[in-house]
Parts: structure tokens; C-alpha cells; sequence
């Protein structure tokens, strides 16, 4: 996989966009998880991710290790979303924005009179929400994108361990919230 | 961990992502990012050309500034502008220097002077840091023209004050479009690229102009 990221960061740093579009759907999901799990608005993750994708797109040529590229991508992601958070602050409009908007886009994934699916899903989101942001993370490049450990520790730029910590530590934590769906 | 253990994580799992499947989150995504990728490789290769003629011209300028001081001091000019002088030939020296790094740092050279490369021409937003640094040197000049003794100037230079107010307008509303482009980042890639394109035939237009004001200046003393 790092080979091949390798390859198409090189071919759309020579301006191939088509390479480009195939990075950003291998890794729009994970930047955008990121996005959410610090925004806390699928929204603004959308858009934080459109825009260090865009970012990304500029910097190429800077990248250092074209192999890393879904690490880097995803520090770039997580430095816009905690900068909307920030400017969301700065606009005072930071009154439970967040947990307005998990309670909108749970209702809105689910099918119309599925009303229980949409209790559930708003529950899990709202308890996924409640955990630390560097629990967050891991939860969603785990639950979202299905990453590896290793996927996760290089996306996050931590060690295995740290990963492993906070994988267990916010299952134990997203457990004891929902334990009544999950026994 | 045993196998209720591994259920149970299994199915927290499941519904977690269920849940923030059901969020969407990347819909669409992938056309939303390429749509609104701004014009990168293409206008640097048609463009370069010009922005470093561009470079040229500013160079030329504060160089036209630097013969200007040695007129000021050999025709016993006041001292306030050998002191412009002066300090004009020193930003003149210096951005030379700085010129001259930047287009050896191009394609090869230390971390630190690509650094600077990407500081000057600034990748996307090199017309913009462009547009906006001929802006205050128009204005400088402008207020320089005003603030000298006629004697200085001939007629037509002075009244050429008027023009550069004009350009001084157009260059500031360009850095403003620009700015105002490049920060949504979701214009029409057509739109920015003429954007841009204008604004650096602005650019040369402005250096050009300076140079001209300064050379005139200088046989008027």
C-alpha cells in the first residue's frame, strides 16, 4: 500500500489528477473521520476534509516520504478541523453546536419511521462523542475505515501502544455507556 | 480476552460504525476535492516566465533608486533624500540578493533557501503576495512624488501621480479578489486562473512603471 501511495503521490505531484482522485478516496474517509472526531459536525468534517485534501494537493511537492502520505494528510486534516473549532469558538456560536449537530446527522442517516435504528444510532454517536479527543480518533479510523492498528499508529503518528491504550481504554468506556446494546 | 469478551467488542464495534456510517461522511467527497482544486501546475508553467520577469523589474527599480541617490549626492540634493536614497539603495542590494537566491534556490539549493522560495513566490498564492507588495510600492512611490519639491519632477511625472492612484486602486482590489479566491478555495478554477493571470501582468505593469517614474526622476534632478 505504501508503495503504491508512493506512486501516486509522485504522479499527481507531476499534476496527473486522476492519481490525485485515488488518493483522496482511499483516505477521503479517514480525513474526514479525523475531521468529525474533533469538529464533531459531519458537515464541517466534509469541508475540513475537502480543504486539506486541497491543501495537500498544493503541498505535494514539500511531502518529504511520498509513502507517508495518509499520515500526512491526516495532521493536516486534524490541524483545519481544531482551527474550525476554533473559529467556531471565536464566533460565539460554539453553544452545543456539536452535539446539535450529532443529533441532526444520526436522525438524518437513517431511514424515515426507522425509529429505534435512529435512537440507537443517536445514542452510539452521542457516547462516541463523550470520549477524549485522542480516544475519538482511534474510534473512528477503527470503526469507520476499518484501520489496522498499524494504519491507525501511522495515521496518528503515535506508537503501537499508545494505540492499542486508547483503543481499549474507549471500548471500555464506549461499553459502559452502552452496555445495555452491546450485552 | 474471551469469546463474550470478543463478541461484545465485535458488536460495539459494529454499531459504532454504523452509526458513523450513517453520517456520510464522505460523500461525494471525492468530487467535492477535485472540483474545487485550484489551478496549480498549468499556471505555474505558463506563468513563470512572466513572474520572473516580474522579479526583474523590482530589481530594476530599486537599482534605478540606488543611481538616483548617487545623482541626489552629486547635484547636492537635500539630505533627506540622500537619506531615501540610502535606504532605498540598502532594499535594493538586499532584494537583489534576495532575487538572486531565490532563482538559484528554484530547483536546487538548501532547505532553508527553498524555505524562502516558497515564502517569495508562494506557491498558489505567489500572484497574490505579488499583487499585494507592488500595491505598497506603487503607494510608496505615489507618496514619494507628492512629498518632493517640484524641481525634482518634471510636469508630466506629477501628473502621472493621478494614473498611479488609478493603478494603486486596481492592485489592491486584485489582491483583495484574490485573497478572497484563494481563501474559499471553491471559485471557478477558470476565474482564479484569469484572476491571477491579470494580476501579474499588473505586477510587471507596476515594477515597470516604477522603474520608468525613477529613471524620469533621475534626469529631472
Amino acid at each position: 500500500m505504501a508503495d503504491d501511495d508512493a506512486r501516486l503521490v509522485r504522479e499527481a505531484a507531476a499534476g496527473d489528477e486522476a492519481a490525485f482522485r485515488t488518493l483522496v478516496e482511499r483516505y477521503g474517509g479517514m480525513a474526514a473521520g479525523i475531521a468529525y472526531s474533533v469538529t464533531g459536525d459531519a458537515e464541517a468534517a466534509r469541508d475540513v476534509a475537502q480543504d486539506a485534501f486541497c491543501e495537500a494537493y498544493l503541498s505535494l511537492r514539500r511531502l518529504r516520504s511520498a509513502a507517508s502520505f495518509a499520515g500526512w494528510v491526516a495532521g493536516i486534516a486534524r490541524r483545519k478541523a481544531v482551527s474550525w473549532v476554533r473559529a467556531k469558538a471565536r464566533s460565539h456560536l460554539e453553544s452545543a453546536g456539536g452535539r446539535e449537530a450529532l443529533a441532526v446527522d444520526a436522525a438524518a442517516g437513517a431511514p424515515e419511521g426507522d425509529a429505534e435504528r435512529r435512537e440507537t444510532r443517536r445514542r452510539v454517536l452521542a457516547a462516541v462523542r463523550g470520549l477524549p479527543r485522542g480516544y475519538r480518533e482511534v474510534v473512528m479510523l477503527r470503526c469507520m475505515e476499518g484501520c489496522s492498528h498499524e494504519e491507525i499508529r501511522k495515521a496518528l503518528k503515535i506508537s503501537a501502544a499508545a494505540v492499542d491504550k486508547r483503543l481499549t481504554r474507549a471500548k471500555a468506556m464506549l461499553r459502559e455507556e452502552l452496555s445495555d446494546l452491546v450485552d | 480476552m474471551d469469546e463474550t469478551q470478543t463478541g461484545k467488542t465485535d458488536r460495539l464495534e459494529m454499531l459504532v460504525a454504523d452509526a458513523l456510517g450513517g453520517l456520510e461522511l464522505t460523500r461525494d467527497l471525492a468530487g467535492r476535492v477535485m472540483a474545487s482544486l485550484p489551478p496549480r501546475e498549468q499556471m505555474r508553467a505558463a506563468l513563470h516566465p512572466v513572474l520572473r520577469l516580474c522579479f526583474g523589474l523590482v530589481a530594476a527599480h530599486f537599482a534605478a533608486s540606488a543611481w538616483r541617490t548617487d545623482l541626489f549626492a552629486r547635484f547636492g540634493a537635500s539630505e533627506a533624500a540622500t537619506l531615501f536614497g540610502t535606504v532605498s539603495a540598502l532594499a535594493g542590494a538586499a532584494l537583489g540578493a534576495l532575487v538572486a537566491g531565490v532563482a538559484l534556490a528554484r530547483e536546487a539549493g538548501p532547505r532553508a533557501a527553498k524555505t524562502l522560495t516558497v515564502l517569495v513566490t508562494g506557491r498558489e498564492g505567489y500572484a497574490l503576495v505579488g499583487t499585494a507588495g507592488s500595491a505598497v510600492l506603487v503607494a510608496v512611490t505615489w507618496l514619494f512624488v507628492g512629498r518632493f519639491p517640484a524641481e525634482f519632477f518634471p510636469a508630466g511625472l506629477r501628473a502621472a501621480r493621478e494614473s498611479m492612484a488609478m493603478l494603486l486602486v486596481v492592485l489592491v482590489l486584485a489582491a483583495a479578489l484574490q485573497g478572497a479566491l484563494l481563501s474559499r478555495r471553491q471559485g471557478s478554477r477558470l476565474a482564479l486562473r484569469l484572476v491571477e493571470a491579470g494580476s501579474l501582468v499588473l505586477v510587471g505593469l507596476a515594477c515597470a512603471a516604477n522603474c520608468f517614474f525613477h529613471v524620469l526622476s533621475a534626469y529631472a534632478v
